[in-house]
């Protein structure tokens, strides 16, 4: 590299290109003696030089999220014979290291933990190659252009919003948490391609304040949880993206779905092509062989049937010749017998206009089993009527669907990951 | 139990048939729950919820209490 190029932003601050390599240089000299890192950062900066060092070198590194206690790191670096751990704040470094001299060569592999809406996160095993294996797409207008990290940058999206981005000698734009402040980031550092979850996307647009001019992208991309036509129509009318990408990946399955033609779901013939990824439906639910798939959890069986299909779990459903998402079959709720995905209520209810976005749960009864309850959130100037979202609901919903009970808050919990929090 | 618990069941029990379209009703301490007024074992769940949602006490944690009546079932919520 013949010019210092700023390669990281991360809130105000600006890391550049040589800077970036010196830190990755260190983390090269200490990983030399061990074979299997355990690493947490809570500096991005600090986690991606330590991931293209444990790349160049071929080791073995878990990423690990930054909510992890100090007791669970050394929970897991023990479990998973690991010889070097790495804890590092801004003031300091925790670091417990083990039979040194362990000299190993290979291609390594990079493990990454579920993010887990619900339950105890999983831990992935990817080969670097995998782990990477969709930047190798990215096209050239997107080329030294200056990206918006909105995953928590350990996570299965965040690894390839990095790769992404680093591959393509682009730029990373690490922001802060308020969503005024994120607009304002994007504006001053020129981003122009975003990727995050609906639920970002959508705190993003109603958060953006009003004095500041609308920002046109290159490329806008969705992931993570359902996308639904609303969520893509407010992206392209606030951010007239060049294209916008819906994209189905997990933290086992690798990217598998890619859509681009700016309309919800997926068209159904992707069921039949063979360009590297193959999808089928089995009892309503969606299954992938893909080439960017994990190897396998570390210490528990794997959703991978020995044919090297991932059970995702995911609902889906076939209407006009598209397919479209239902919800996490995990998620269901059972009532009386019958079935009900939170997603498909919370849709109808994001869809009426003074609903911003809602949360629907199960709430345990002693008396009848499961009651579905909502809690929404309102546009501003609106006023809460439960008994007439109930009474729009019926238009569009079964009546077993619609919640018995919804309540107004002030806000839907996220997760680091950006996705809705699960009750 | 006292009158202000009593107020705040009847209060629930009525938003449940008002949000349920299940007419009208006069509730009194004795009336029993089902079989006095027309609320079903699905409404009274949601009676029950909405009770939690309002005191933050769920009497049912623990699993089934038996009760019949409108003060029954309120002077499970009394301190």
């Amino acid at each position: 590299m013949t010019i210092n190029r700023d390669l990281f932003i991360i809130t105000d601050k600006t890391i550049s290109a040589d800077d970036f390599f010196n830190i990755k240089d260190k983390y090269l000299a200490r990983f030399e003696t061990h074979r299997r890192i355990i690493m947490q950062a809570q500096s991005p900066l600090d986690l991606n030089a330590a991931m293209i060092a444990a790349r160049e070198a071929g080791k073995e590194l878990f990423v690990c999220h930054r909510h992890f206690k100090e007791d669970e790191m050394r929970q897991l670096y023990r479990k998973h014979e690991c010889d070097l751990m790495i804890i590092k704040t801004d003031k300091a470094e925790i670091v417990e290291e083990d039979r040194p001299g362990i000299e190993t060569s290979g291609r390594g592999f990079i493990y990454v933990f579920t993010s887990g809406t619900t339950g105890e996160a999983k831990i992935a095993r990817h080969r670097w190659d995998s782990i990477e294996h969709s930047s190798a797409f990215v096209g050239d207008r997107l080329k030294n252009k200056c990206w918006m990290m909105c995953y928590s940058p350990t996570s299965y999206a965040g690894l390839q919003v990095f790769f992404s981005a680093f591959n393509n000698n682009g730029k990373i734009y690490y922001p802060p948490s308020n969503y005024e402040q994120i607009a304002r980031g994007m504006a001053k550092n020129e981003v122009r391609v975003v990727s995050a979850t609906p639920t970002f996307w959508r705190l993003l647009i109603t958060s953006w304040p009003e004095d500041l001019p609308a920002v046109k992208l290159e490329q806008a991309t969705l992931g993570g949880e359902i996308i639904t036509q609303d969520i893509l129509d407010a992206i392209k009318k606030r951010f007239r993206p060049e294209r916008i990408t819906h994209i189905y990946a997990s933290t086992e399955a690798g990217t598998a779905i890619i859509v681009s033609d700016g309309l919800a779901g997926f068209p159904e013939k992707l069921l039949d092509t063979e360009k590297g990824v193959s999808l089928r439906i089995v009892d309503d639910l969606l299954e992938i062989k893909a080439p960017g798939a994990m190897e396998g959890y570390l210490g528990r069986e794997s959703n991978i049937s020995n044919e090297g299909w991932v059970m995702t779990g995911d609902m889906v459903e076939s209407r006009e010749g598209r397919i479209f998402f239902l919800g996490r079959a995990d998620g269901m709720i059972n009532v009386g017998g019958m079935k009900v995905l939170p997603e498909e209520v919370e849709g109808a209810l994001n869809s009426l206009e003074e609903i911003r976005d809602s949360r629907v749960y199960a709430k345990r009864s002693p008396i009848i089993g499961s009651l579905v309850m909502a809690e929404v959130v309102l546009n501003p100037g609106t006023a809460f009527d439960e008994l007439s979202i109930k009474n729009r609901l019926k238009n569009i919903l079964a009546d077993y669907k619609i919640p018995k009970v919804i309540v107004q808050t002030e806000e839907i919990g996220i997760s680091e990951h950006g996705k809705k929090l699960r009750k | 139990m006292s009158e202000q618990t009593v107020q705040m069941v009847i209060d629930a029990i009525d938003e449940v048939i008002k949000q349920n379209d299940l007419g009208e009703v006069s509730l009194k301490p004795e009336t029993v729950i089902l079989g006095d007024t027309p609320l079903d074992s699905l409404a009274l769940a949601e009676v029950v919820v909405r009770l939690e949602t309002k005191t933050g006490k769920d009497p049912f944690n623990e699993g089934f209490v038996n009760f019949r009546t409108v003060g029954e079932l309120a002077a499970l919520y009394d301190d």
